[in-house]
């Protein structure tokens, strides 16, 4: 778990970039995109310059191929292939929900302070490292909310 | 003096982040980008066609073929070798059979003179205990490398036998024509130990009466201890030897029970093969193209083009499929970096031997040349104490 400490440090951080924008995140797109239609796997090829992934509720996010190089999204990556190993059937999923991943994307999209993302990704591995996976999400999960609550 | 001083410290201090490109002087192989291939090559018993692609950071597949004399004499046998060996956990195990295996496998022929199943494995074993050695070498410096392993597919063509031993889950696969119809089927040659396979597991079981928890199912996939999907391997030491179960090595990698009997085996899976005029190919590949692509649709891309080019093929159709089921496009696919690649796909090595039915049976050397290529790509330092072991190694190639 991460302490409490923290968590309010990263909300008020949160906070201060949620207020210079209340623009509303775009994604994800709703779940009528995710069409199960085996026979043509084609249809969900997405856009030029783009990539795939799903979180654990099954939420589908398009992100340039940019995103890949940004370190939150690199750990969330390599804890994708401690939680599930590397999928080789299907798309990539994400071990966080669609909330946790919509604030990812706007970290992203503003660029964030080289220390908040320190700590975010600090949060993140404190999560891992414990050894029962209940309770990593836990820790996603309540950092999430707390750090949503600029909102 | 002075001068080879200079030449050494500019070798160590050489900016890493370059890379090392691992070509061998009579490879002639080319690389772009995250793609190492040779399109066609002459092996002794007909042509050949290899290809490698990247995913992990440091590339964990290497793979070699050797053809001309199988022996450390120059009076033969003759033939051609092919391996290809998936490593995990690290590049270092492929790297070290890559290095070792055909050579212990030239000094048993040498010493029996002729080529056998035993002397394949002898060589595998002498690899294995080489190996063994090493880690217990670095265990005080690098305790991590007891958790690294690798697979190992090994294909020997000697006067006409075709011989295929196996560790792990890489594949060989054999096409044949059939005379009436014209077609070319696939027949797998090798049988693989990944614990997905219920025969794999049954025998797991069986050796390890007393343990429930020797297999274990986790999101889908079955896993030997609940840590690595295959049985057998060259290396990973810490699941063969309790000594270097313990700390430093990592905590994910430690078990609670201390264990006697190695859970994973060295022991391959041989299997002799009298080759007829009717067998055209054999594809040798990493799981990395066999999770994308099954026998037969590799046998088909292989027969329906060019002989030139077969392995690239084969490595560029398991892309297309990795990129489909991850929904995004093949181009895009291409553009990401080593490392983060390693989601989208798995590193893929490519061997495509085709087979002269007037090459196939002969015995003699008849002035052909031995050739040595290995599988390449971007062969960075194994680690970064040693900063100049790589080149050093190529240049004994």
């Amino acid at each position: 778990m991460i302490s409490a400490k923290k968590l309010i440090k990263m909300a008020r951080k949160w906070q201060k970039i949620a207020a210079r924008s209340r623009r509303r995140i775009s994604l994800p797109r709703n779940n009528k995109d995710i069409v199960d239609d085996e026979n043509c796997t084609s249809s969900f090829v997405v856009k030029k310059g783009h990539f795939v992934v799903y979180t654990t509720d099954e939420k589908r996010f398009v992100m340039p191929l940019a995103y890949l190089k940004h370190n939150i999204l690199r750990e969330l990556f390599k804890m994708s292939e401690e939680e599930f190993g590397v999928s080789s059937d299907g798309p990539i999923r994400l071990p966080c929900d669609a909330v946790f991943m919509e604030y990812v994307v706007t970290l992203i999209k503003r660029g964030v302070a080289k220390d908040f993302e320190k700590a975010l990704i600090r949060s993140m591995e404190t999560g891992r490292c414990s050894s029962s996976a209940s309770s990593f999400h836990q820790g996603l999960t309540l950092s999430q909310q707390t750090l949503v609550s600029g909102y | 003096m002075l001068s080879e001083l200079m030449n050494f410290l500019r070798a160590c201090f050489r900016p890493r982040s370059k890379g090392y490109v691992h070509t061998n002087s009579d490879s002639g192989g080319r690389q772009d980008g995250l793609l190492w291939y040779k399109d066609s090559g002459q092996h002794f018993n007909g042509e050949f066609s290899m290809a490698v692609v990247q995913a992990n950071n440091l590339l964990e597949d290497q793979s070699q073929i050797e053809s001309g004399c199988l022996s450390s004499h120059e009076t033969g046998p003759f033939g051609t070798f092919v391996g290809v060996y998936d490593g995990h956990g690290g590049p270092e195990t492929s790297r070290y059979i890559t290095d070792h295996l055909f050579q212990h496998l030239k000094r048993f022929t040498s010493e029996q003179q002729s080529m056998s199943t035993d002397v394949i494995r002898k060589a595998f074993q002498a690899t294995e205990d080489g190996f063994l050695s090493l880690v217990t070498r670095q265990w005080p410096m690098k305790p991590q490398i007891a958790a690294v392993g690798s697979c190992c597919l090994v294909g020997v063509i000697s006067g006409g036998t075709l011989y295929i031993a196996n560790l792990g889950d890489s594949r060989a696969v054999l096409g044949r024509a059939v005379k009436a119809t014209g077609e070319v089927l696939s027949i797998q040659l090798s049988s693989e130990h990944n614990a997905s396979i219920e025969s794999v597991r049954q025998e797991l079981q069986s050796a390890h009466p007393d343990d429930s928890q020797i297999v274990v199912l986790k999101h889908n996939v079955w896993r030997v201890k609940g840590l690595i999907q295959i049985s057998r391997s060259i290396g990973d030491v810490y699941l063969k030897k309790a000594e270097f179960n313990r700390e430093p090595l990592y905590a994910k990698f430690r078990l609670r029970e201390p264990f006697k009997r190695p859970i994973l085996s060295s022991e391959p899976s041989i299997t002799v093969h009298q080759l007829q005029p009717v067998d055209q190919f054999i594809i040798y590949a990493s799981d990395g193209l066999w999770e994308h692509l099954d026998n037969q649709e590799a046998v088909d891309i292989v027969q329906n083009h060019p002989r030139s080019g077969s392995a690239r093929r084969l490595v560029k159709a398991a892309l297309q499929e990795a990129a489909k089921k991850r929904e995004m496009r093949y181009s895009d696919l291409k553009k990401i970096d080593r490392g983060v690649r390693r989601h989208f796909h798995d590193d893929i090595t490519v061997i495509v031997v085709f087979l002269d039915s007037n090459h196939v049976s002969r015995a003699s050397s008849a002035k052909f040349p031995n050739i040595s290529v290995r599988g390449g790509g971007i062969n960075l330092p194994p680690n970064t104490l040693a900063p100049c072991g790589t080149p050093t190694e190529a240049g004994n190639t």
